[in-house]
């Protein structure tokens, strides 16, 4: 106890480029828990976004670029699918259900997906968890209804009954507004961690009225506008869809559904299994996760290499230190105990101050992270895996520390109390 | 800082994977209108497990299975079609499938090179085509789906040893994998 009690007065006794090793051990510490838990939570957070659904269809395309725009609504779809072959393939005998998605139009950066009541329905994410409805209700038959995902409806502070604005096309600024035809929130989701958090879903009659009158791509003028009203009364079916999702009555189905899908002479249609894409994907980011988590690892033996040779530095210095030690009865391994113990006590104190830093950047950046990236970062203690990471730096800072013990056990055998400094 | 560099063909693994795939052999039939990739050495096999119900697809180059893709002439090509012919009559025994109590109700294979075996008259449909795939397709009942855990293909690997790669979609209780075997890695849990 006294030798620890020693270790931290010498310690003291440097402070500061003491706590300047301290600091950076917690830095690159904190930097590896960071990394890891992101890790560990995108890859749930990916593997939860879809659940349930055997086939996703769309134009035929990639099948990671048909994951990425219809479940995460990333990027754009190359083209778009007819109504018929939707309509065909939602009444094979095999399908359970089918949930059309067509997407295009945003609202303050965030994507507006038309879609139909089976969605609220059949989609399930998770543990096939369905969609749950926190406030209001489902749009119903009025094309001009909005239902939130949670998070739109908390950064963009919405509630019930208020009117919003859809704009066209996905960019965050955009210039053509739909203003003619604002739409009602009448309903807003429960948190799912998911993509869905952060979209509008309006039905496919109301996104049919947005571009009802529209022409060439732009918004129709003078005589040619359709007012909201009149829009009401008109036949919104859709002819086209950007994709749709399949549930089937039997999974034994999915191959040769999806045979058939991919083999339809209508249209060139793409039908992929989500959780083979999503692995797929997950595949392609897994590399740029590891050279993360290896960049990390490095930064981690950055920090205990300067802890190394801010130890082994002193030593000089501290020759007097060590020779009164020795002349009050201090044993050569007493000495040697000493810098371990003070190599290790710098490495402690490193970790602890990593992981105040870690929760407070977690605690700081939870909602900007969960509004913009989707992540949820729980505020939990360290899981198994990161105690072992945080058990291996000390253990390393351990090793490291009998580097300057030995070489200290080494002088203070030799150096008696007649060094000359 | 050496082990940094080591880590690095790893980073850029993706890459090589693009350029590798410009190589590879493909192959297209315009009469249907999609592209089937044909590439030697790699077959493609999907299993979806429902219940009690278990069927498996394996579809692969003929080269992987018999060694050549012409239609079989002589004597001894016309034993190496027999021989693959009868191993892939048995799917427990080639996947790995001894768990489950499953029995085999329903075995269809179909090659070009089967078929000239047997139906002269309207033999080199594709002629054409340089390529030929043997399709097999089979439907198992399980009376004790819990019991199959993983699926293992070192057999097939070991039997077609031309068969370097097989691109695995599985669809089991636990949901959708897709997982590509080899036969440093060949079995996959359900």
């Amino acid at each position: 106890m006294y030798l620890l009690r020693l270790a931290l007065a010498s310690l003291g006794n440097r402070r500061f480029t003491a706590l300047l090793t301290v600091f950076a051990i917690a830095l690159s510490v904190c930097l590896l828990l960071a990394v890891e838990r992101v890790r560990s939570e995108a890859r749930a957070s990916f593997a939860n976004t879809i659940s349930g659904t055997d086939l996703i269809v769309g134009a035929r395309s990639g099948s990671v670029n048909l994951l990425l725009y219809s479940v995460f609504r990333i990027g754009n779809a190359t083209n778009n699918i007819r109504w018929d072959s939707f309509e065909r393939f939602a009444e094979h005998r095999q399908v359970k259900w089918a949930i059309p998605i067509s997407l295009g139009d945003s609202h303050r950066g965030y994507r507006v997906m038309g879609t139909s009541q089976a969605y609220f329905e059949h989609f399930r994410y998770a543990r096939s968890q369905p969609l749950k409805i926190e406030q209001g209700r489902p749009f119903a038959s009025d094309p001009f209804e909005v239902v939130l995902g949670a998070e739109v409806a908390r950064a963009l502070d919405y509630s019930l009954g208020e009117e919003l604005v859809l704009a066209h096309g996905v960019a965050t600024i955009s210039l053509v507004k739909h203003d003619d035809k604002p739409f009602t929130v009448v309903g807003i989701l429960e948190r799912t961690g998911t993509p869905v958090d952060r979209t509008l879903h309006i039905s496919l009659g109301g996104m049919e009225a947005l571009h009802v009158d529209w022409q060439n791509g732009m918004p129709a003028r003078g005589a040619g506008v359709v007012s909201a009203e009149q829009a009401r009364n008109m036949d919104l079916q859709p002819k086209q869809i950007t994709a749709f999702l399949l549930g089937l009555n039997s999974k034994i189905a999915t191959f040769s559904l999806q045979r058939e899908i991919n083999e339809f002479r209508g249209e060139p249609l793409l039908a992929i299994l989500p959780g083979v894409a999503l692995q797929e994907l997950w595949s392609l980011m897994g590399t740029a996760e590891k050279a993360l988590f290896v960049v990390s690892l490095f930064v981690v033996l950055t920090g205990l290499i300067g802890m190394l040779t801010a130890i082994l530095t002193s030593l000089n210095e501290r020759r007097r230190e060590m020779a009164i030690l020795r002349s009050v009865g201090a044993r050569p391994w007493h000495i040697a105990g000493l810098l371990i113990l003070e190599a290790f006590a710098l490495a402690l104190a490193g970790v602890l101050l990593g992981l105040l830093l870690l929760y407070l950047g977690i605690a700081g950046a939870q909602s900007h992270v969960q509004a913009n990236y989707g992540l949820y970062l729980p505020l939990d203690l360290p899981t198994a895996y990161e105690w072992t990471l945080l058990g291996a730096i000390l253990s390393a800072a351990l090793l490291m520390g009998c580097v300057p013990a030995w070489r200290a056990y080494r002088q203070s055998l030799a150096d008696g109390l007649s060094i000359r400094l | 800082m050496r082990r940094l560099l080591l880590a690095l063909p790893f980073a850029l693994l993706p890459l090589a994977a693009a350029q590798a795939s410009d190589h590879e052999h493909e192959h297209d039939h315009a009469e249907h209108g999609s592209l089937d990739a044909h590439e030697h050495g790699a077959a493609r096999l999907n299993v979806v497990l429902d219940g009690q119900a278990l069927e498996l697809e394996l579809e692969s180059p003929a080269m992987n299975l018999v060694g050549f893709e012409h239609a079989a002439t002589s004597d001894a090509d016309k034993a190496k079609v027999a021989a693959a012919r009868s191993q892939l009559q048995g799917p427990q025994a080639l996947f790995g499938l001894g768990a489950g109590a499953c029995t085999l109700s329903e075995t269809e294979l179909e090659s070009a090179l089967f078929e000239d075996d047997e139906h002269e008259e309207h033999h080199n449909h594709d002629e054409d085509s340089e390529h030929s795939e043997i399709h097999a397709h089979y439907q198992l009942d399980c009376k004790k789906p819990g019991e199959l855990k993983q699926l293992n293909l070192s057999e097939l690997f070991k039997r077609f040893p031309a068969t370097e790669k097989i691109q695995v979609q599985l669809i089991g209780p636990s949901g959708q994998q897709g997982v590509e075997l080899t036969p440093a890695k060949p079995s996959l849990g359900f």
